[in-house]
Formats: C-alpha cells, sequence, structure tokens
C-alpha cells in the first residue's frame, strides 16, 4: 500500500526526495532542516511539469538514494559539486545532474511553503524575504486573492 | 479556413496578430501555454517557475553551461521578463546590414515602426525617489569609478511603488496589469478586433501548400489541424526552429544555426547593513558607459527571489546555507554579454530541443574584464565579501532563422519571408543575425510591424 503523502511519488521515492533534501539542507540553529519543514508535500507541483522521460530517471534516482545511507548522499552531493565546473563531455552530465536535482530541493524549500504539520518559522521571514503588490485601488471584483482577501498579492 | 494564423503570443505574435485583425483579417493566435490573467498568475515562485516556462522552469544547454528561461503561456516571454525597452544602436545596425545585406536594417529606416512602438506604450523610468539600496549601490560604484549609467526604460504604468509594490513579485506575472505584457496591449486589442485566441495548442508542424499553410498541433490532447492563407512564425528562436525542423521544407536551410542569448552572470556582494534587494522597483538602472558597450558587455542593476538566487550560489550544507541567511544583506547585479552566435538548435531522436551553446574564448574575455569591473565597484563601497556565480542564464533567445538575402545562408527573406515559402512570415528574435547586446524586446515589436505593414501589403 502507497501511503507516501503526495501523489506522483511512492512511499520510497518520497523517503528518497527527503533524504536528499536533508543531505543538500541539514538545517542548523536558524533554518529548519528540509524534511522538518515539508515542502517535499508539495513536490506534485513540479513534478506535474516535468516530462515523463525526466520523471522515469528521477523516480528511479530516489528509489535509489531511499536504500543509501545518509553519508552517501552527502558524499554524492559534495562530488556533484567537485566536478561540474570542469570541462568535457562528463562534467556536461554532471551539470545536468545537479541542476535537476539542486533546482527539485531549492525550489520546493525556498518556495515559502511548509507541511502540515510544521509549525516554525517561514523559510522567507527567516531569510527576510517578503515582496507584494499593492492591488488595493483595483477592481476588487476582478482581483480576488485567495491567499489575502484581494489586498495583495503575497509572495 | 483562417486568412492569418499566429504560432507565439509574445511581443511579436501579440502585435503582429492585432494588427492584422485590426485591418479586417479573419486571424487566429496559438499559444502552446495556459492563459492566465492579474488575479490568476501563480502567486509563489516556485509555481510560477513550473507554470509558466517550458521545461518546468528551466531548459539547459547539452553541456549543461547555460539555463534558458523562455515563457510558456498567453503573452509569452512579456509576462515574465522586466520589459525594458532600449533602440538597438549603430553598432547594431552596421553589423547586421554586414552578415545579412538586408538594407531596412538602420536608424531611418527603423525609425516610424520604433516611434510607432513606442507610442502604443507607456514607457516610463524609475524615478529617484524610488531607487532600492541594490540600485544605489550600482550608481554609487559607478559613480566611484567614474563610469556613466543611466536609468532603465520600461514599458510600464501605475506601478504604484508609493504604496509598497515590489516587482520582483511580477516576474511570475503582474498582478497589477502595470507591466505593458502583450496580454495586456496587442492581445487585448486584437480580441476586440475580432481575434481568435487558442491556449494550451502546441504546433508540432506545419506544411507548405501553394495556396496555403496547414498547422498541425495537439490541444488538451486532441490532434488540431488549423489550415490558412498566410502563417506568421512567433514562437521565438527555439520555438521557430523547432517547428521547422519538424517540419522538414523543402529547400529551407540552417535552421537552428546563429543561435545566441546573451549570456548573463550575476555578482552578489556581502554587506553587513541590510540591502533588501527585492524590494520596490529592484531594477532601475544600468551601465551606458560606452567602453562596456565596445568591449561587448553591459551591466544591469538586479537581482532574484529565493529560488534563483540559491540556484545561482555554488556549495551545499552549511556554506549554502550561510549566503542563503544573508539574502537580505545581499547587493547583486549582472552582467549580460553579446555573445557570438555559435549556438546551434537541432532536435534528438523523439523530436525533441537540443540546444548546443558553448561559452566561446571571446566570451570568457568579456565576461572575465567585466568582472573584473564589478570586484572594483563593490571593492569601492566596502562590500565583505563577493559571489560571482558562473552558472550562465539565456533570457534574450536569438537566431535559428536568421534574416538575410541568400537563401544558402538565411532561413528569411527581405520581406520576412520563408525563402521560396512566401506563405509563411517571421519577425522576432529568431531571424536575428546575431547577438545585438541590447535588450531585444523593443526592437522585436518594431521589426514585427513592419513584417505586419509587409503581411498586409501581400494580403
Amino acid at each position: 500500500m502507497n501511503t507516501s503523502p503526495v501523489k506522483i511519488l511512492n512511499q520510497k521515492q518520497y523517503q528518497g526526495l527527503q533524504k536528499l533534501g536533508d543531505s543538500f539542507i541539514p538545517g542548523d540553529l536558524e533554518l529548519p532542516r528540509f524534511s522538518k519543514l515539508g515542502c517535499a508535500e508539495h513536490v506534485d507541483t513540479p513534478l506535474e511539469e516535468m516530462s515523463s522521460n525526466d520523471l522515469k530517471d528521477l523516480k528511479l534516482l530516489l528509489t535509489v538514494l531511499s536504500f543509501l545511507p545518509n553519508i552517501i548522499i552527502v558524499l554524492f552531493l559534495y562530488s556533484l559539486e567537485l566536478f561540474y565546473r570542469l570541462p568535457g563531455p562528463l562534467s556536461g552530465q554532471i551539470r545536468f545532474i545537479r541542476m535537476g536535482i539542486k533546482g527539485l530541493v531549492v525550489s520546493l524549500y525556498y518556495s515559502g511553503k511548509s507541511g502540515k504539520s510544521y509549525q516554525g518559522k517561514g523559510i522567507h521571514e527567516i531569510i527576510g524575504y517578503s515582496a507584494s503588490v499593492y492591488t488595493g485601488d483595483l477592481d476588487q471584483s476582478n482581483h480576488n486573492f485567495d491567499h489575502n482577501h484581494g489586498k495583495s498579492s503575497q509572495f | 479556413m483562417y486568412d492569418f494564423a499566429v504560432i507565439g503570443s509574445g511581443v511579436s505574435g501579440g502585435r503582429i496578430a492585432h494588427e492584422l485583425t485590426k485591418q479586417g483579417g479573419r486571424c487566429i493566435l496559438l499559444e502552446a501555454g495556459k492563459a492566465y490573467q492579474n488575479n490568476t498568475f501563480p502567486n509563489n515562485e516556485m509555481d510560477y517557475s513550473t507554470k509558466l516556462f517550458w521545461g518546468g522552469g528551466l531548459e539547459i544547454s547539452t553541456n549543461g553551461s547555460l539555463g534558458f528561461l523562455r515563457a510558456k503561456c498567453l503573452g509569452g516571454t512579456s509576462i515574465v521578463n522586466q520589459a525594458l525597452l532600449d533602440r538597438f544602436d549603430s553598432l547594431v545596425w552596421d553589423e547586421w546590414s554586414s552578415r545579412s545585406n538586408i538594407s531596412f536594417f538602420n536608424k531611418k529606416t527603423l525609425e516610424p515602426f520604433y516611434q510607432k512602438v513606442e507610442n502604443d506604450l507607456s514607457i516610463q523610468s524609475i524615478p529617484k525617489e524610488h531607487w532600492n539600496e541594490n540600485a544605489k549601490k550600482f550608481i554609487n560604484g559607478f559613480d566611484n569609478l567614474g563610469y556613466q549609467w543611466s536609468p532603465l526604460k520600461r514599458a510600464q504604468k501605475e506601478c504604484r511603488l508609493d504604496k509598497g509594490s515590489d516587482c520582483i513579485v511580477c516576474l511570475g506575472g503582474c498582478p497589477r496589469d502595470s507591466k505593458q505584457s502583450s496580454l495586456v496591449t496587442s492581445i487585448k486589442q486584437g480580441l476586440s478586433h475580432g481575434l481568435n485566441v487558442e491556449t494550451e495548442f502546441e504546433v508540432s508542424h506545419i506544411k507548405s501548400n501553394s495556396n496555403s499553410v496547414t498547422v498541425f498541433g495537439n490541444q488538451n490532447g486532441e490532434k488540431k489541424t488549423i489550415t490558412c492563407s498566410k502563417l506568421v512564425l512567433a514562437g521565438g528562436a527555439m520555438g521557430n526552429s523547432k517547428i521547422l525542423l519538424r517540419s522538414k521544407l523543402k529547400n529551407v536551410n540552417t535552421v537552428g544555426e546563429n543561435f545566441s542569448c546573451h549570456p548573463q552572470f550575476m555578482t552578489f556582494a556581502f554587506f553587513d547593513e541590510p540591502i533588501n534587494a527585492h524590494k520596490g522597483a529592484f531594477q532601475s538602472v544600468k551601465s551606458t558607459d560606452q567602453s562596456f558597450r565596445k568591449a561587448g558587455y553591459k551591466f544591469e542593476n538586479v537581482f532574484a527571489p529565493p529560488i534563483g538566487t540559491s540556484m545561482l550560489f555554488s556549495g551545499i550544507r552549511k556554506k549554502h546555507q550561510n549566503y542563503m541567511k544573508k539574502y537580505k544583506h545581499l547587493a547583486s547585479l549582472e552582467i549580460c554579454v553579446k555573445d557570438e552566435p555559435n549556438g546551434k538548435i537541432t532536435l534528438d531522436k523523439n523530436g525533441n530541443l537540443k540546444v548546443k551553446k558553448e561559452i566561446t574564448q571571446q566570451d570568457k574575455r568579456r565576461i572575465k574584464h567585466g568582472f573584473s569591473v564589478i570586484e572594483d565597484l563593490y571593492g569601492s563601497l566596502g562590500a565583505k565579501h563577493l559571489f560571482q556565480s558562473t552558472q550562465g542564464f539565456g533570457l534574450h533567445l536569438m537566431g535559428g532563422c536568421q534574416i538575410g538575402t541568400n537563401p544558402k545562408t538565411s532561413v528569411i527573406n527581405p520581406e520576412f519571408k520563408l525563402h521560396e515559402h512566401p506563405l509563411i512570415y517571421a519577425a522576432d528574435s529568431s531571424i536575428f543575425p546575431s547577438a545585438p547586446g541590447i535588450n531585444p524586446s523593443l526592437t522585436i515589436m518594431a521589426l514585427s510591424e513592419k513584417a505586419a505593414e509587409q503581411i498586409i501589403k501581400d494580403s
């Protein structure tokens, strides 16, 4: 039975994503670790737009990661950081993998979204990001922002 | 059968579709992405990156060294760009005339088309009282080093910076319709004249007949076919090249070649005091020093929201976290390189895009020289630390269907028609003979106005 909290990944793949995220962003006194934030609960959004081939590769990678010890995943990430700047076709593949993995992890973590059970401060609040556009002078019937009652859009 | 079909709804497609509809033509505008409007744009950086762009946010060159940002939504890139408008200078016209042998690449001939576009749009600069701390750092640094700068010109109106609007939000679509995207200008006007718009319609290929053009595509999982008397390709460098490569039209050469993208590299400077570079008008000024122009690069005062910023930093774990915890203390600017048009767009065995684009030795020298200017600039301001990102991004995607007089070395002829296929036109950035080193939107619109005039004359 699949008890994954998301639609597109199964439980093992979801576990792999959490381990990958924690290896990249383990957290500290100010920033929560990736899995504690619960941002992976929103992974369906980026995965829905992914091509079927890329999604298949990602699922395979996450399944493999779910079985690996954290230290191996950390070493894997360090090796990507070490080799991606080198010239040549192999480093081209490394850059692809690095950008794909990093893109998924940081998109979730810095999206400002968190999990249902997360109680701490939001990431945007911690790093000091707040941005909005004034819409108070616009026709409110055409401007019904669910998240803040049409006064402004918070990002 | 339609009189006209236009593929792509950015600044070129929207404008041409509007002009053709206004003249009474039965016109359909086809867009692969979805239609959003001011109150339905995705309201989060992750959501808009995945929903408004091809490739779920980013497409990557074959060697992984460059990321390309290409919008996929009604309004195209004009929805997600900063609407910066600049006319091209004599440096561009001289180079383009030489490369293409096109006689109208000169200031005098294009003047009325520039004027028309400028009259159509609200073009403003950010007033001094709304320059944020990041812009002030840029200006002070330039002044310290004796370089010329000037305010950017933006297609915008009533941004309400006085009420605290933060323009960085509008990278995912402007909730006020202040940004003068094609969605709120030409497409809106086109709709009022009877323009037909179909979204989520992805064109797979086209067929050129003697008296018509057939467009084959897919809309929400269903195969669709549209026939028109004349077709306008306005899907940009990558979109137009993909369609033409898939279509395999007779005697069409060099499709996908001469691709350039103005690679942009951001530098972050760490300061003790908060900069809050994301607040207010996050992009207000640019370099205008002719020494940079001649050297082949320019600087812009710019910043990025959290996901974009985190993608640019190297490192993981503590190193990464420490960078991001200083987010509000970061100042930044970008160097944008007038790159050599050495890129090539092809298809893989499944018909998907492959973009080969190397940073050449000349490009590298320009980047290195620009980075040294940035070091001096932030050094003069007392920055604690610099991070120069080696991850380049291409936002101005140009070439692939170069205009020219010679059918063996170009795709589009001087009348904006495909060589030997006179019912198919293009006038967007795909026809550029090389990288101008200047923001291209205004000139794309001016060329599109000229092309619309030609299409109407031909009809």
